[in-house]
């Protein structure tokens, strides 16, 4: 009988990735042109220069906004702000979700290609935009459900995972000092815009 | 079932004679030369065994010589998709050379602990059916690297092309419905045996109608991603996603002290 069930989670798993396969999920593969390592390092930039200004997050988890409403706005206008909020919070994670991506594809993009590639380094990382992925969804599905206001233990523990992120960028970048090029690189481009 | 059994053969052999002949026209061969090697012994294996009488005991000794061939040029198959696959991926083939070695090592591991248990959960106690255990296990071998090559190809966005692509898609399918026709087969015995007897044509003849088309034109090279100009440039990539995502991630740090 483990015979039998060995084998057919193994020819569950292939028909799984041959169906991915033939669907060409990966069909939007970036060759590596010098336009793809450009659009790829505009999207670095895109990110380093922060889409997502910590003051807004601020603002859209504030209480204090939702005291001064409940306390001085009649009971449309409470619904209404409470209304937008969730939407705008909403909105917000989905931003926070889009970036991930974008900073995931562009990673597996690179590191496909370079054969001092780190095993550990790529399971670590994997792990922790997974995480982060999930994180975002939960939280998303609890802004929904039960609005802006009554999220902090979820965002709490999305921030525990994001620990494990800090950490290891902190020792990441104490042994790896950001190449001069790329801060040239920075510079320039800020100089630039 | 006669008629059918029959019409698979014949329908068999003349796509792979097709396969075989379009090569010569595309010139193919030269980018799966192992691929259209593995086509030319099941062509001339098809061939014989329609020559021969299926009582006869040249029958039965072809039968199981052939299928030695195949399953053994069929590794072959599975080496050339995954030299394919990766090839210009370095990154991408260290990472399934991890997966392929892990996956070597549980196997590894579960036989020795069975040996220290004296106990084989997949044991086949019936040696009639030896032969037939020791094709589903090389099976199975097959479906899992074939399964991390594809996962990791999947993981890394690396395009097949038309070519490879269907010279996976076909392979696959005939090893998952083999492995699902072994290991069934054992199970349910005579029941399955009808079944199984057309199972396994039916799904070389997709295979077969999958490799046809899939290679009917010529394949031509993927294009291929630059050579990463130094070294030290994939450390940089990981400190830069690690930075970067530290970033997003310190949105969060506001919410924290609520």
């Amino acid at each position: 009988m483990i015979g039998l069930i060995i084998s057919l989670l193994v020819v569950v798993a292939l028909i799984a990735v041959l169906v991915l396969s033939a669907r060409g999920r990966n069909a939007p593969t970036a060759v590596g042109s010098g336009q793809e390592i450009v659009e790829a390092r505009e999207a670095l930039d895109r990110l380093q220069t922060g889409l997502l200004p910590a003051e807004f997050v601020e603002r859209i988890y504030d209480r204090a906004d939702l005291e001064y409403v409940i306390k001085s706005a009649p009971r449309e206008v409470q619904k209404q702000f409470i209304a937008e909020r969730k939407r705008i919070a909403i909105a917000w994670i989905e931003r926070v979700r889009e970036e991930i991506r974008e900073l995931w594809n562009f990673h597996l993009r690179e590191s496909r290609r370079h054969a001092a590639m780190s095993v550990r380094s790529e399971i670590a990382l994997a792990f922790d935009f997974y995480s982060l992925l999930a994180a975002c969804r939960i939280l998303q599905l609890f802004v929904r459900i039960r609005g802006p206001y009554a999220v902090p233990g979820i965002v709490r523990g999305t921030m525990a995972a994001a620990e494990r992120v800090c950490h290891a960028s902190e020792r990441s970048l104490a042994v790896l000092t950001p190449p001069a090029s790329i801060a040239e690189d920075d510079s320039g481009a800020r100089a630039a815009g | 079932m006669r008629f059918l059994g029959y019409s698979i053969w014949y329908g068999g052999i003349a796509l792979e004679l097709a396969i075989v002949l379009r090569s010569l026209w595309t010139r193919n061969y030269l980018r799966f030369p192992i691929f259209y090697t593995y086509m030319a012994c099941v062509l001339a294996s098809s061939v014989t065994m329609l020559a021969l009488d299926s009582g006869s005991s040249a029958y039965q000794k072809a039968f199981w010589y052939w299928n030695a061939v195949t399953i053994l040029l069929g590794y072959g198959v599975l080496v050339e998709i995954m030299h394919r696959t990766l090839v210009d991926y370095p990154g991408a083939d260290r990472f399934a050379r991890f997966l392929a070695l892990t996956m070597f090592v549980v196997v590894v591991g579960g036989l020795v602990i069975s040996w220290a248990l004296h106990y084989n959960p997949v044991k086949i106690p019936d040696w009639t059916m030896h032969v037939n255990a020791l094709e589903r296990d090389l099976r199975i071998v097959q479906a899992v690297f074939l399964t991390i090559t594809l996962a990791v190809a999947l993981h890394y966005r690396i395009e097949l092309g038309r070519g490879l692509g269907g010279v996976t898609l076909g392979f696959g399918t005939y090893v998952g419905v083999s492995v699902i026709s072994t290991a069934v087969g054992y199970r349910l015995g005579a029941r399955f045996q009808p079944i199984a007897a057309e199972l396994q044509p039916v799904a070389y003849l997709f295979a077969l109608s999958v490799w046809l088309v899939a290679l009917w034109q010529r394949v031509t090279d993927r294009a291929k991603p630059p050579n990463p100009q130094f070294e030290g440039d994939y450390r940089k990539i990981v400190a830069m996603t690690r930075e970067k995502l530290r970033e997003v991630r310190s949105r969060f740090i506001p919410l924290e002290s609520r």
